[in-house]
């Protein structure tokens, strides 16, 4: 008679794995950055675009810059 | 001192990291107006790869973003290798390490049509914000939520 053991783990299927890192780009949206942008104040938000700015004027070649001038002057 | 976007960029640079630019920050430096606050990294899915995209954000201390603070969690060579989109909170900003995106795929696809831009020496590849286009061809609806301009 054969001694009863205890069933082998099963690996957990790729889909449960992905959703359990994932918890911002469920479908085309991220919510986690929804929530930060409403949880900031408007002075935080204001700091983090400024840094944002900062890295743009220095990295963005110039056609770049020039399209994003006219993309702000049609508003 | 260094920017957040620019720091996390050059330590993946200076490990040797095979990576994309993609979402926001992509967009902007090709003109877009639009702002965003975490950096999107696409990367290669590769054992190797992985290994080194650990060691170069270790240091940032990564940990998932809207878990709770005090759940264990190393972000380390298999963790990478399990999973496929990462959305961190590293030390400064928010990170997202993705390789599989809707309407554009893997790290492959990515490369495949990108644009070079030079970061303190390092020549940078950032997904042609352009290609988004090709999410209106597979009848993907706008994205939501609020968007400042910059």
């Amino acid at each position: 008679m054969q001694t009863p053991t205890s069933p082998t783990p099963q690996p957990l299927p790729d889909e449960v794995l992905k959703s359990y890192f994932d918890r911002g780009h469920q479908g085309d949206v991220d919510r986690t950055q929804i929530a930060l942008l409403l949880s900031l104040t408007p002075y935080e938000r204001l700091q983090k675009l400024d840094r944002f700015v900062a890295f743009l004027n220095r990295y963005t070649p110039d056609d770049a810059k020039l399209l994003r001038k006219r993309h702000s002057e049609v508003g | 001192m260094q920017n957040f976007f620019e720091s996390v960029i050059l330590r993946l640079a200076e490990g040797q990291v095979e990576f994309v630019v993609v979402g926001g920050v992509s967009g902007a430096l090709q003109g877009s107006p639009l702002a965003t606050f975490d950096l999107d990294i696409c990367f290669r899915h590769t054992a190797e790869n992985c290994a080194r995209l650990a060691k170069a954000i270790a240091p940032l201390h990564p940990r998932l973003r809207d878990f709770p603070p005090d759940l264990p969690f190393v972000l380390d060579e298999r963790a990478l290798m399990l999973g496929t989109n990462f959305t961190l909170t590293v030390d400064g900003g928010d990170l997202d390490l993705l390789t599989e995106m809707i309407g554009i795929g893997g790290y492959e696809q990515a490369t495949s049509d990108c644009i070079r831009v030079d970061i303190q020496g390092y020549d940078v590849q950032s997904y042609r914000s352009t290609s988004s286009f090709k999410r209106k061809r597979l009848q993907i609806g706008p994205r939501t939520g609020p968007r400042c301009r910059c």
